[in-house]
């Protein structure tokens, strides 16, 4: 086993003690088909979720740098998004409360990832009833905002719902035909009937 | 477009919120800085952070002090009141729980004639019907949630009718365990519930014969954390206040009160709809924090009036809280 300070065939990566590096290359395998198969669903979450690109690249970079250095609680398979859902979440709640971590990655990359997600905030098209939906929808409270867009946007189903949320389906049931109701009230309000427009 | 087997409001979600997952899926794959984030989180030790946490409070629900698992005691109490924070934020205009605590005066009376008086009155009224019965409760009791522990009115219809229970309420306070929401049309204000009814098993085969009637409440009171007398006492709530029962059913409920060695006599005080009557209650501390559970009744006309809890102590989850102090209260109309 390799000390501390040794490199891995001039690999910049430190071991921890009980870190062989076997156990390194597969976890790094193992982080990149997670990154691949996710990157794209957390960015379009933090899109919808925040109010700036700069907001939503923090919350990408950082979900998955949590899921870097906690590899080993994230589940295997489907429920690997879930878990990265729910760290995205937590991510954001801090955010909003002021609470950003210290930037740990390079401005070059950060940068990198503020473009793209700019490039993306620019081209948001919500359709002819564009403004009056979002204005519908952002009067919604985040709570209610938040599980419409889990079910309907990252369609996921209320199990699942439930795994992000940490609470219980029957909560889940609850809250989303709530939410549901509030926002057809909304849209009426706007001129838009729900039933009809369908 | 709607897809298939989802609901229609999804639509216009994914249209209010307009980002297109495969669009982004498409730009981000293109990118410089897909691979440029891989690479320089792969690049970081992987050690041990913490992950983000937030303060995610339990919901707790009416009753929750009544309600709380068998097997709470003072530390999950105390756990949740870490959670959920130590100062009350009470919403305009809400009185605090020491404040809305009734006054009492002494009675010469004793328990036994009161709850016996209250047991003939009973008796003599015609039995209720089921498909008729509605009343209305307006119950006012501590919440918590995502924020510090709030003071809250509600007023809840009820309604008693051959397919079950059912409340409506203008909140949308947190669901008990059983209860299920039900559509209203959409020009009307708040929920409709179809209420859990853990009594309704017992209403149906209540005897009317008040030593019966204890000997079937008391058979059914198998929780090993709650004291026997306060199951009792409990149900005996339950099925007084929500439920159609014969005259005789009445009558045995409010001696079966009288029987329980643990009910006290609180006194003569005047309820929140201004109406005399008398309290009754027992206390307990198997949720971990000592409550009398009472009740108010007219016993010259048999008559549930009000349910409260009463917090006798303070507790940890409420330090600012002057006891006593009430924590939920119902009162019938």
């Amino acid at each position: 086993m390799l000390t501390p300070s040794d490199p891995i065939d001039g690999d910049p990566l430190c071991l921890v003690p009980g870190q062989t590096k076997r156990s390194i290359r597969e976890g790094r395998t193992r982080f990149e088909r997670i990154y691949e198969e996710n990157s794209h669903l957390i960015l379009a979450y933090a899109l919808r979720r925040t109010d700036t690109a700069a907001d939503a690249s923090d919350v990408v970079a950082e979900t998955f740098l949590v899921a870097w250095r906690r590899l080993e609680d994230v589940p295997e398979g489907e429920r690997a998004r879930l878990w990265l859902y729910a760290t995205a979440r937590r991510v954001l709640a801090n955010h909003y409360r002021g609470k950003r971590r210290a930037r740990e990655l390079s401005e070059r990359v950060q940068g990198e990832v503020l473009r793209t997600a700019a490039q993306l905030d620019t081209t948001i098209d919500t359709g002819p009833d564009g403004d009056a939906l979002q204005a519908a929808f952002s009067r919604l409270k985040d709570d209610d905002q938040e599980v419409l867009t889990l079910v309907g946007v990252e369609q996921l189903d209320r199990d699942q719902v439930a795994e992000v949320l940490g609470g219980s389906r029957a909560n889940v049931r609850v809250r989303l035909h709530r939410a549901r109701r509030r926002f057809a009230k909304e849209l009426k309000k706007v001129g838009i009937d729900p039933q009809r427009s369908t | 477009m709607t897809r298939d087997n989802e609901h229609p409001i999804d639509d216009f979600v994914r249209r209010a919120v307009g980002v297109d997952e495969i669009e982004v899926a498409s730009v981000w794959s293109a990118s410089v800085a897909k691979q440029a984030l891989l690479q320089e989180i792969t690049s970081m030790s992987p050690t041990t952070t913490r992950e983000p946490q937030t303060n995610t409070r339990p919901t707790l629900r009416r009753g929750w002090l009544r309600r709380l698992p068998a097997l709470a005691g003072v530390a999950a109490v105390i756990a949740a009141a870490l959670l959920v924070g130590p100062a009350l934020l009470l919403t305009p205009d809400a009185p605090s729980p020491a404040e809305l605590m009734l006054s009492y005066e002494s009675t010469d009376r004793s328990l036994s004639d009161v709850l016996l008086q209250a047991a003939a009155a009973a008796g003599s009224a015609p039995a209720e019907d089921a498909q008729a019965t509605t009343w209305r409760v307006e119950t006012w009791a501590m919440t918590g949630g995502n924020a510090p522990a709030q003071m809250r009115p509600e007023v809840r219809q009820w309604w008693r009718t051959p397919d079950g229970l059912y409340y409506r309420a203008q909140s949308g306070d947190p669901l008990e365990v059983g209860d299920e929401l039900r559509d209203l049309p959409d020009d009307v204000d708040g929920e409709l519930v179809s209420a859990a009814d853990p009594y309704g098993e017992l209403a149906a085969r209540l005897p009317s014969d008040p030593q019966e009637a204890a000997d079937f409440l008391a058979a059914r009171a198998t929780n090993p954390d709650i004291p026997d007398d306060v199951e009792v006492f409990e149900s005996v709530r339950g099925l007084l206040d929500s439920h159609a029962l014969s005259g005789e059913q009445r009558a045995a409920l409010y001696e079966v009160l009288a029987r329980l060695e643990s009910t006290e006599l609180v006194g003569e005080t005047v309820d929140r709809a201004g109406r005399t009557g008398t309290a009754i209650g027992v206390v307990s501390d198997h949720s971990g924090a000592t409550i009398r559970y009472e009740l108010i009744i007219d016993p010259a006309w048999g008559k549930v009036l009000a349910f409260q809890e009463i917090l006798l102590e303070p507790m940890v989850a409420y330090p600012n809280m002057q006891t006593p102090a009430v924590v939920e209260y119902m009162t019938y109309f």
